[in-house]
């Protein structure tokens, strides 16, 4: 088993009488893209807070490299690169500034990918931060975090602000060659095809939880979307085994399920069906189904 | 107008958001005026000039509306601006915000005079005092909001204010009492209502102009205005991590501490200068600069730290904690680099206050109160200021000058530290402030009674265990936080000795000017301890929450 990067156990966060995490266990080896999906206030952004040290664990633990990012944040934070949700940065700072303040914290800058990102982006040097766009802002956020090639790029929203181009051909581009350098990315995301087409690995949590982790291939693999007819008119979602969610009325329904096919076919002959169709489900099926939410929700019984 | 209705949301808005800070004006105000009336033969007049003090400011609170930037380099003109985005006429949120920061300033007022009237039969004025509060701050508020032009804005204000000041000076009778005339009293109702028609009417204009140029900023106030950070241009070194955290601090805050420190001591010397010729301008020149160093050395050396302030949340920036860089190095480096810039400002106003003394000659006589001169005491001053530095030693003036560079440390480290607690247990600091107010207003009320029967036993109960307590607190909190420290990994063997090592030496300088017993210099050093232990703690606490 290759080494863990990160490590977090059984990690539960409150404020006040608002859970935000609630015994979360999470860990990504080198090497993986790891997509972490979640509605709003599901816990992501929490959790990356206690990746960086931002939030002190109280209950449970965080390793990252193997350290406490909060008793040792140098050791932790000068192998890591960083791009925040709100785009926070000194607003007084111009872009070459900004370039040059960062470099100074880590030896491992690489100048020459930092000119080459800035003209990608076609970021002038000498505009201060204040004058940038959300967009630009988080370009120049972007490249200060991957420069000096971070053995682990935490990204929270990167799409937030950046248009379509951006999103798809560099941001894309980007975490493909900090994961094919053997290096880790882990990014929250609300936009599930961006984290279907980036990540290979895919954490889902729901209301402070992780409620599906894995590989994203074998999380693909283990839902299927199945639509099923039955002789018998239900004007409540019958009871089917492996089934997570049911959509539709009277004969004709639309199940996501787990597990076993063939266990979910005999339920369905019991009930006097069949399946009609199937299929691999997406992850926004699967995210769906296992936050509890369909349209219109139905829970199998 | 119903439940629902936006005035009434909009008023519950603002008591939502000044609650607190009435709240405490409410306890400053009572415990400062009952403080005035107990220790002093002349103390109806000065509990009634610390009521009016009080509640004549605006509400600071009322900023949370627009992310707490009222003194942070807002851009002029009506600071409110996300209430553009309101389905209301601009005369309703104007004239609501108005009138609840007026109204609520005169009510308050009232209560604490009726309060403080009852408990020491001391009756002080209501009606004119109240109108006087309400016009003063209609006034100020329509100069601030009403215009995007600063010059317009402060020379309206500082006019009308002065007058309204005089004014009152003027109508104030003994015992307490302000006696306003019919028409005097008319003009100020006048006042108000203009001054509200005329906000209404300059932020409709700023509405309908500048609603979307004026839209907030993603990122919390950095403290100083651009411009002033923009003054100076000079590049980031690359070659290490602390260069660069200097320069990032000399650039945010400390070279704009200076260029303040700069212009306010060229103000005073002008000041001075000017004074010569036109008399009334000398009464300016001698309050500001008995104010302005004290209020400069808090205003300048607070928030080291350079915790931001968004829509009523307080927080640090994600950007410095992020960097990879030592929680209690960063502490020491704000401290020192900031505590540097102030003592610089400090000393270029001292030496412009000196130069300038030297023109009280000039000035010939200046009668301020009863007949008499006022400059030979002036003088007299100057002349024992300067035998009093003439007459050190070179030793004794390096001691008094680490003496002043610790104490000025020191200040800037409790600034910090005191902020970063209050953002991040706002709560806690609170109840310890209505703590110590209660604690004020209860010696007060004891020492009102006078020396007899169970109350003066206890007042000399309190006093004869504050110091005792206090200094078990310091001792057990210090003992308390050094542990933390070590087991945070944010104090090491090496820095404790280097801090306690420096505290020991202030200490010692400083028994040089005012020598104690031992426990008067150990106290000090312990302080400094404390302090030096408590910064980088407190900064730990608010980069890792």
């Amino acid at each position: 088993m290759s080494q863990s990067v990160v490590d977090v156990h059984d990690l539960s966060r409150s404020f006040g009488d608002k859970t935000a995490l609630d015994g979360v266990s999470f860990r990504a080896t080198a090497g993986q893209v790891h997509g972490l999906v979640g509605s709003n206030g599901a816990g992501k952004t929490t959790l990356l807070k206690h990746l960086l040290g931002l939030l002190r664990a109280t209950i449970g633990s965080v390793r990252v490299f193997g350290l406490d990012p909060v008793r040792d944040p140098v050791g932790v934070l000068g192998r890591v690169g960083y791009l925040s949700e709100e785009r926070e940065l000194p607003e007084w700072m111009r872009i070459d500034e900004l370039m040059r303040y960062t470099q100074a914290f880590h030896p491992t800058w690489d100048a020459s990918y930092a000119r080459e990102l800035l003209e990608t982006f076609a970021l002038d040097p000498s505009r201060k931060i204040k004058e940038l766009s959300k967009g630009m802002r988080a370009q120049a956020g972007l490249i200060a975090a991957v420069a000096h090639r971070p053995e682990l790029l935490i990204l929270d929203e990167p799409s937030s602000g950046l248009d379509a181009v951006v999103r798809r051909d560099i941001l894309d581009a980007i975490v493909r060659a900090v994961a094919d350098d053997g290096r880790t990315v882990i990014f929250s995301s609300h936009l599930l095809d961006e984290v279907e087409r980036m990540s290979d690995h895919v954490t889902l949590m729901h209301q402070g939880r992780v409620t599906l982790s894995g590989v994203l291939d074998d999380v693909r693999g283990a839902y299927r979307r199945s639509r099923v007819r039955f002789v018998e008119h239900f004007d409540r979602p019958p009871a089917l085994d492996t089934a997570l969610v049911m959509e539709g009325s009277g004969r004709t329904w639309s199940v996501v399920h787990n597990g076993s096919i063939e266990r979910f076919r005999h339920s369905v002959l019991a009930r006097g069906g069949e399946i009609v169709e199937s299929r691999d489900a997406t992850l926004e099926e699967i995210f769906l189904a296992r936050a509890g939410r369909s349209r219109p929700q139905v829970e199998a019984a | 107008m119903n439940r629902h209705s936006p005035v009434v949301a909009m008023l519950w808005e603002n008591w939502r958001l000044t609650r607190v800070e009435a709240a405490q004006r409410l306890g400053l105000g009572i415990v400062g005026a009952s403080a005035a009336l107990v220790l002093s033969d002349n103390g109806a007049g000065i509990a009634l000039w610390i009521l009016l003090a009080v509640h004549w400011m605006f509400w600071l609170s009322i900023s949370k509306l627009n992310g707490g930037r009222f003194l942070d380099g807002y851009k002029p003109g009506f600071p409110l601006y996300l209430l553009y985005t309101r389905p209301v006429p601009t005369a309703t949120f104007v004239g609501v915000a108005l009138a609840y920061d007026a109204i609520s300033g005169a009510a308050l007022y009232v209560v604490s005079a009726l309060v403080v009237g009852a408990v020491f039969d001391q009756p002080l004025p209501l009606f004119s005092a109240a109108l006087w509060i309400v016009a003063s701050r209609l006034a100020y508020t329509c100069c601030q909001w009403s215009t995007q032009s600063r010059a317009v804005q402060w020379t309206t204000q500082a006019i009308i204010g002065l007058s309204l000041f005089l004014l009152l000076n003027g109508r104030m009778a003994s015992p307490p009492l302000i006696e306003f005339s019919t028409i005097e009293s008319v003009l100020m109702v006048l006042l108000g209502v203009v001054s509200v028609g005329l906000a209404i009417v300059g932020v409709a204009r700023q509405r309908r102009g500048d609603g979307v140029a004026t839209a907030p900023r993603a990122a919390g106030s950095t403290g100083y205005p651009d411009w002033l950070i923009s003054l100076f241009r000079f590049p980031c070194p690359t070659s290490s991590a602390t260069k660069a955290q200097v320069w990032f601090e000399l650039k945010s805050s400390g070279l704009p501490v200076l260029t303040i420190g700069l212009a306010i001591a060229i103000v005073v010397f002008l000041l001075f200068a000017i004074s010569i010729p036109i008399v009334p301008m000398r009464n300016a020149a001698v309050s500001g600069v008995m104010f302005f160093a004290p209020a400069m050395l808090l205003c300048l050396g607070g928030n080291a730290f350079g915790i931001r302030r968004r829509q009523g949340r307080t927080y640090a920036s994600t950007f410095e904690a992020t960097q990879p860089y030592g929680t209690a190095q960063l502490a020491r480096l704000k401290v020192f680099v900031r505590s540097g810039c102030v003592l610089v400002a400090l000393a270029m106003v001292g030496i412009s206050v000196w130069a300038s003394s030297s023109l009280l000659s000039a000035w010939g006589t200046w009668v301020v109160a009863e007949g008499k001169d006022t400059v030979p005491g002036l003088l007299r001053m100057r002349g024992r200021i300067g035998e009093l530095f003439g007459g050190l030693t070179g030793q004794a003036f390096a001691a008094q000058i680490s003496v002043a560079l610790f104490a000025v440390a020191a200040m800037v480290a409790s600034l910090a530290t005191f902020a970063a607690l209050r953002a991040r247990y706002p709560r806690r600091v609170l109840v310890a402030a209505a703590l110590l107010l209660l604690y004020g207003l209860v010696l007060v009320l004891l020492l009102s009674v006078g020396p007899n029967g169970i109350t003066w036993l206890l007042l000399n109960a309190i006093l004869w265990a504050t110091p005792r307590i206090a200094v078990a607190a310091l001792v057990t909190g210090t003992i308390y936080l050094t542990w933390r420290s070590f087991a945070e990994r944010l104090l090491t063997l090496r820095a404790a000795c280097g801090a306690i090592l420096v505290s020991v030496a202030c200490a010692a300088a400083a028994q040089m000017f005012r020598p104690t017993d031992a426990v008067g210099m150990l106290l000090p050093a312990l302080l400094l301890f404390a302090i030096s232990v408590l910064t980088p703690w407190s900064l730990g606490r608010i980069r890792h929450t």
